[in-house]
């Protein structure tokens, strides 16, 4: 679901012209006054596993594929992810049998780890492509519930939030989505911008994603290009803005097939890789 | 394809100039620059671009082709393309060829683009480019191309711009009903473009396989089975055949082989391997081929003195077996003394061929052998040989003695020294039928077809098969089973060689494994998997394999006696839902026994034991 970008940027630009001019989409302008509070740059050697300091591995198939009826089984074996040698992590989806699942792939998640609420957020990836193949480098609410119970400090999705910073269709490899769910937009209702490259794809090569999330709107850049906002006022009338109740974790997968993407096909290419050269995080000093 | 006879537009105005061109200035060759030729991309827009003509193939219905103004997806115009039931007595197929008198330039581009629709849903057989009257060096094309009635963009990237600095062939294609009944197909927009939506995948000769040949000195073989393969705007892998002439090749012994820009390799020795790559853009192609063999020690002299029965290794010095020896049309054979027992044939008895004046020029000697040469090990056969000439071909021809000549392999190999003993190696890999027992060696001297006999005697000896034949399994036997002292390890022979009340072989997608779910704790050996085997004292043995469970568990994994006092040397390793390979290295420091084995015991908790991949080697 792409929200309204033209009635924002209109919203904006007159709001910019009051303030200046300092947050016209397009623009490169951002938060100020940013500070580096965490990063994996992933250096290490070829076949290494990532830093456990930093991330936890999501294995399986989850419920339901993962709530999505995607196809692969996660693991953490180095042929799903580990270290290029080159100050990459990779995580590859292979199309092969593997405990049931006629593919497997990896996601990771910094859940308990690195956490954090508000400030910058950003990865530079090559991304996968191939029909059926669904990237994504997104973000969910600390306190989320991973197994029903009545701990009321635990809180189902979508109501514990969830911030996508990109995920692609493997068959519109153009085409790069930013998303929010939360209670009354989640899923198919998402609240959603995307940017779409002229004759390149996001597979090709390097591409830096980024958001920067502030108590009242969430910016999306790519390559240092702001191209959307979605701001409070943009969720549904009497739906919650569920992002100013606690820090986020940060998540990198490679989903083959699902809802979202549909399903690969015997020409679908694989292997896939996803090429994560660095993930950092800034807090806001302001 | 079949020869092209039929010409449609040919731009006869446009020869005529170019003869007179020609004529009225001849080139200065020292100021001579190299040609450049339009880069013009468009191929079929509205009408045929600059240049093109349009040509049926002979056997096709050479009037299936029309440009239709009804039709089109843009513009004014769209090919059209009737294609004919297959019963049409005047051609049961479409087919055709769109080409430039002039070559075009199309190194500025990666992919020809156009959209096609068709009558009825179809799959359009072939359709490319790089197709002409002159050749098919850049032939390129997707078969079996998916058409709806729908318009819908196609597109057939260039395998390897960089080579199309002057290419005529623009588009090509050719169609069969599928299901034999005429039906429309259009074709619009046609164009070389370059986009940066299609990302190149990979690339292949020889469709992919590591080939081995054994070539002849002088042979020539052509690298064919050549394509690339693209990740396409909607997220497709697309295939492209791709004419060898696109790749870049080399060879890693020029002395053995050479390969050029065509693919076409060309046997310069024997003595060596040469492997012929390539690579496409900066993709190194899946596929070679390997020529050649091994460089061999030089093999010692044979000494057949106390053979039981002649057969392989034959060195003919024996005084008690009877060599069953034949010389045909005029070679006069006989084992004798070594006329020159020097150099590196020292040895008594040889057998001595003399190719009679006025011999026929396959004039030869056949030794008939007890029992059929061994080829188990290697493929190669080396003699050594005395010759009055050098550079004259040896032939050596293998058969069965029943059979006769339609068993029979034949390689040349040339005599480099005169009169001094020297080594011929021959390599058969790849030549041989394993169905046929070679129980019969014949020798050509001279072998030069309608060159008689001139009265020169030849001698050879120590007839051996040489060489551990690398080149003849391809480098990869698949797998390090000869170290593995066990069998059956990856469980892939099903219910055979293991034992214990945990064997128990299932499999899932190709793969089989040994899946044992213990439901109730007890003792640990109380749940076994065992395969049997002998165990040295004081070795140390390298135990490898896979294994996972459905939650966290332990499993004791080992070797040790199968008998009283049952005594092992075990290590326990903790499993997860995740295939972890182990790799235990074991001592057997105080027990050995011809009766032991390799245990895996998992009574002590609950749970699955996957296990899989089982190898022992002997450190």
């Amino acid at each position: 679901m792409k929200n309204n970008i033209i009635v924002i940027t209109a919203t904006l630009c007159v709001l910019a012209i009051i303030l200046a001019c300092t947050d016209d989409e397009g623009s490169n302008v951002g938060l100020s006054n940013l500070t580096l509070v965490f990063e994996d740059e992933f250096n290490g050697e070829a076949g290494a596993s990532i830093n456990t300091d930093n991330w936890n591995f999501d294995i399986g198939t989850g419920s339901n594929g993962w709530g999505n009826n995607e196809l692969q089984y996660y693991t953490d074996r180095p042929e799903n992810v580990s270290l290029d040698g080159a100050g990459n992590m990779i995580i590859t989806a292979r199309r092969e049998t593997f405990q049931g699942s006629p593919f497997t792939s990896a996601r990771i998640n910094t859940k308990d780890k690195v956490e954090q609420q508000y400030g910058r957020f950003e990865a530079r990836i090559k991304m996968p492509g191939g029909r059926g193949i669904w990237p994504a480098f997104w973000m969910l609410g600390s306190n989320i519930e991973t197994q029903a119970d009545n701990d009321p400090a635990t809180v189902q999705w979508p109501f514990v939030g969830e911030i996508d910073i990109t995920e692609m269709r493997g068959q519109e490899p153009e085409i790069t989505l930013g998303s929010i769910h939360g209670p009354g937009y989640s899923g198919g209702n998402a609240i959603s911008g995307s940017y779409t490259l002229e004759d390149d794809r996001f597979d090709a090569d390097f591409h830096e994603y980024a958001i920067e999330w502030t108590p009242t709107y969430i910016d999306y850049f790519i390559d240092g290009i702001r191209f959307n906002r979605i701001a409070k006022e943009d969720i549904p009338q009497d739906a919650d803005w569920v992002f100013d109740d606690q820090p986020f974790f940060m998540l990198l997968n490679v989903a083959v097939g699902g809802n979202f993407v549909g399903f690969p096909v015997d020409t679908t290419p694989l292997p896939q890789q996803m090429v994560v050269d660095y993930v950092r995080i800034y807090s806001t000093n302001d | 394809m079949k020869k092209i006879l039929t010409i449609k537009n040919i731009s006869y105005l446009l020869t005529t100039f170019f003869v007179v061109l020609n004529y009225g200035c001849a080139p200065d060759e020292d100021n001579l620059q190299e040609a450049t030729f339009p880069n013009n991309g468009d191929v079929f827009i509205d009408t045929f671009s600059t240049g093109l003509e349009y040509a049926a193939f002979g056997d096709s219905k050479v009037t299936a082709f029309d440009v239709d103004t009804d039709v089109v997806f843009e513009g004014s115009a769209a090919m059209r393309f009737d294609i004919p039931n297959t019963t049409d007595p005047e051609g049961g197929y479409a087919g055709g060829i769109f080409t430039t008198a002039i070559g075009r330039d199309l190194t500025d581009y990666n992919v020809l683009s156009f959209y096609a629709r068709a009558s009825r849903g179809e799959i359009v057989d072939q359709i490319g480019f790089g197709l002409t009257f002159q050749g098919e060096v850049y032939r390129t094309q997707v078969n079996n191309l998916e058409v709806g009635t729908g318009w819908q963009q196609y597109f057939i990237p260039i395998p390897n711009a960089a080579k199309l600095t002057e290419e005529s062939g623009m588009f090509w294609y050719a169609e069969a009903s599928n299901n034999g009944e005429s039906y429309q197909l259009w074709i619009d927009e046609v164009k070389f473009e370059n986009l940066n939506t299609i990302l190149p995948l990979s690339a292949a000769i020889l469709e992919g396989q590591d080939q081995v040949t054994s070539a002849t000195v002088g042979n020539q073989v052509a690298i064919t089975g050549g394509y690339s393969t693209f990740n396409m705007p909607n997220g497709i892998e697309q295939r492209v055949e791709s004419a060898s002439a696109y790749f870049d090749y080399n060879s890693t012994n020029e002395t053995v082989a050479t390969v050029n820009d065509l693919g076409v390799v060309t046997v310069n020795g024997s003595n060596g391997v040469a492997t012929i790559t390539a690579t496409l853009n900066d993709i190194n192609a899946q596929g070679s081929l390997s020529i050649g063999m091994e460089e061999l020690p030089p093999t010692p002299n044979v000494d057949d003195s106390n053979a039981a029965q002649v057969t392989f290794p034959v060195g003919f010095e024996s005084t008690s077996l009877v060599y069953d020896i034949i010389g045909f049309e005029g070679a006069a054979s006989a084992v004798e003394g070594n006329p020159s027992a020097t150099g590196i044939n020292p040895t008594q008895t040889v057998l001595r061929t003399t190719k009679t004046v006025g011999a026929q020029f396959f004039a030869g000697t056949l030794l008939n052998l007890d029992a059929p040469i061994d080829f188990s090990a290697s493929e190669i056969i080396s003699i050594k040989t005395l010759s009055p000439k050098a550079d004259i071909p040896v032939r050596m021809a293998l058969e069965n003695q029943a059979i006769g000549g339609d068993s029979q392999v034949v390689l040349d190999i040339n005599t480099t020294t005169v009169n001094e003993w020297e080594e011929l190696l021959f390599n058969f890999t790849g030549q041989l039928d394993p169905s046929i027992n070679y129980d019969r060696i014949i020798l050509f001297f001279e072998f030069i077809p309608d060159l008689q006999g001139d009265g020169s005697t030849y001698y050879y000896d120590d007839l051996i098969v040489v060489g551990s034949d690398p080149v003849n399994d391809g480098g990869d036997t698949g797998g390090n089973t000869g170290d593995n002292l066990l069998s059956n390890g990856d469980f892939e022979s099903g219910m055979v060689d293991w034992f214990g009340n945990a064997f128990n072989v299932q499999e899932d997608g190709g793969n089989s494994f040994n899946f044992a779910n213990v439901m109730v704790a007890g003792n640990a050996f109380d749940v076994n998997l065992s395969q049997g085997l002998e165990i040295t004292q004081g070795a140390t043995y390298t135990l490898t394999f896979d294994a996972s469970s459905d939650g966290d568990r332990t499993l004791i994994a080992g070797i040790g006696l199968n008998e009283a006092p049952f005594e092992a040397v075990i290590e326990t390793v903790n499993l997860t839902t995740t295939t972890q390979t182990f790799t235990l290295t074991l001592e057997a420091s105080t027990f050995g026994s011809s009766n032991s084995r390799v245990l895996f015991d998992m009574g002590a908790e609950t749970g699955v034991v996957v296990i899989d991949n089982v190898s022992l080697v002997l450190n």
